[in-house]
């Protein structure tokens, strides 16, 4: 069972969403996962994931928010 | 803090935007000390030269200063798409530009030809970098921003237009036969202001009102048809007047573009008025301000097509100025350097740091006091300049000292925001 942790990020003005994830990818393990909740697609995040090696997955919800699901690359 | 590995490569470097910031203010204290200096006089007609050097101080080298700045950081946010070579862009922008405002202002003030004529030639590298830069950059865009690309397209088509009608106007003041003074200063303004300023703006708000002050989108339908509607607007209002078309049209054509420039600037108050998290914030006051007075703008436009007297006041022009720039303009970039600045600080300060954590968020770079205090002194700064344009001889010289005020205040904090950052750890080989 892998584990989750979760960043709720909705409705917070930038940069705070991104300061949150990258907080909280620092203390992240490798056989955990980030689960970010935000009111907008994170664009730039993306770009920052994909240079150091992460991968992730994300998802557009109902109300119009996302859920993006973050993990280390193996 | 960022992990080790994170890269860094999507952000341009710090120096390339800060560059920008740093130098902006400094415009601020000389537009002020030019109030000073020459009192009155600044205030009596638009064509008097210390005018016009007051006029691009402000507009070249605190606007499309702190513009070019936000452009750099801006692109790779909101269109995917990073300035390439952003150092060297930077270096020859930032010094382009500088040189050519410095020169344009000397020239203006001791009505020296010679330096009128290298201002052109510096202002064409230093603006033209960065149109091409940015252009180039926008061909490769990407994302789902779509009103912001196109918007951003034809904001720096406005600024080549504005540029080329700028290097006319210098020949045109220098005697060259065949080119019309009036006209030309009239297109000039209006693609510098309506294409360049509020393009740029309006394309940016898209993105960042919503990012940044946390209000729901932009209407879509006001996304796709404003800044077409407003540039075809703007370009139609050229040919007419080039064209010797009816009076008549171009009333209709200046309507219409007080409309488009009043839709949007109500829709950003409403969104405004929709925040999600009601939180105090200095942006979000600083674009109050500025969409109230371009409104003001707007109408005193509009009323001056339908109103003789008011049309033929010579204070309108400089009202209109007042409004448009130390309003709208200088309230706009100066609410986006708080949400700028601190990020970039923080994001490159937690790159640099590499675990060992000196900030702890961008509220510690710079802080809400602060920038409440910058807003206070513009408020105040901007109520004595309109007070001036009424009462010149009591009021230019304290507006001058308020602007001069509020420029070295704004100095302070950047400056001490820049400070903030650690240095460059052991990561970096010492030379």
């Amino acid at each position: 069972m892998v584990e989750t942790r979760t960043v709720d990020a909705r409705d917070l003005p930038a940069p705070e969403p991104l300061e949150r994830v990258l907080d909280a990818l620092a203390g992240l393990r490798g056989d955990e996962r980030l689960r970010l909740l935000i009111h907008r697609e994170p664009l730039p995040l993306y770009d920052l994931l994909r240079g150091a090696g992460y991968r992730w997955e994300s998802c557009a919800l109902a109300d119009g928010s996302y859920e993006v699901l973050i993990w280390q690359d193996a | 803090m960022i992990p080790a590995s994170l890269s860094l490569e999507q952000a341009p470097p710090l120096a390339a935007p800060m560059r920008f910031f740093l130098t902006a203010p400094l415009y601020l204290v000389a537009a002020g000390a030019l109030l000073v200096y020459a009192g009155p006089a600044v205030l009596a007609t638009r064509w008097a030269p210390v005018t016009m050097a007051l006029t691009h101080l402000v507009t070249l080298g605190f606007i499309a200063q702190v513009m070019f700045g936000a452009i750099l950081q801006v692109l790779p946010v909101v269109a995917g798409a990073p300035v390439a070579r952003a150092r060297a862009v930077a270096t020859l922008a930032h010094i382009g530009l500088n040189l050519g405002t410095l020169a344009l202002v000397a020239g203006f003030l001791l009505n020296a030809a010679r330096l009128l004529q290298f201002a052109a030639a510096a202002l064409a590298v230093g603006v033209g970098t960065m149109v091409i830069a940015g252009t180039l950059a926008l061909a490769r865009a990407r994302g789902a921003a779509s009103a912001t690309i196109t918007g951003l397209r034809l904001a720096f088509g406005a600024l080549a237009v504005t540029l080329v009608l700028g290097a006319l106007l210098v020949f045109a003041l220098l005697g060259a036969p065949h080119l019309e003074l009036v006209p030309l200063l009239a297109a000039h303004v209006a693609w510098g202001f309506l294409g360049w300023i509020l393009g740029l703006v309006v394309a940016v708000a898209y993105q960042v009102v919503p990012m940044f002050q946390v209000t729901p989108a932009y209407p879509a339908q006001l996304g796709r048809l404003l800044l077409p509607a407003l540039f075809t607007t703007l370009a139609l209002r050229s040919l007419a007047s080039g064209w010797g078309l009816s009076p008549a049209a171009g009333v209709l054509l200046d309507n219409l573009l007080a409309l488009a420039a009043i839709s949007f600037a109500v829709t950003t108050l409403w969104l405004q008025q929709h925040r999600r998290r009601r939180i105090a914030d200095v942006t979000v006051q600083f674009w109050k301000l500025a969409m109230l007075c371009l409104i003001g703008v707007a109408l005193l436009g509009a009323a001056s097509t339908w109103l003789a007297p008011l049309d033929s006041d010579p204070r309108l022009p400089l009202v209109l100025g007042t409004l448009a720039l130390f309003g709208f303009a200088v309230a706009v970039v100066s609410g986006m350097l708080y949400k700028i600045v601190p990020f970039l600080i923080w994001f490159h300060a937690q790159a640099r740091a590499r675990g060992h954590v000196t900030l702890r968020g961008t509220q510690d770079i710079v802080t809400p006091a602060a920038a409440r205090w910058h807003l206070r002194l513009h408020l105040m700064s901007f109520a004595l300049l309109a007070g001036a344009l009424f009462w010149p001889v009591g009021l230019s010289r304290p507006a001058g000292l308020l602007w001069m005020a509020t420029g070295a205040w704004l100095a302070r904090t950047l400056y001490g925001a820049a400070r903030s950052l650690p240095p460059m750890t052991a990561t970096t080989p010492q030379r």
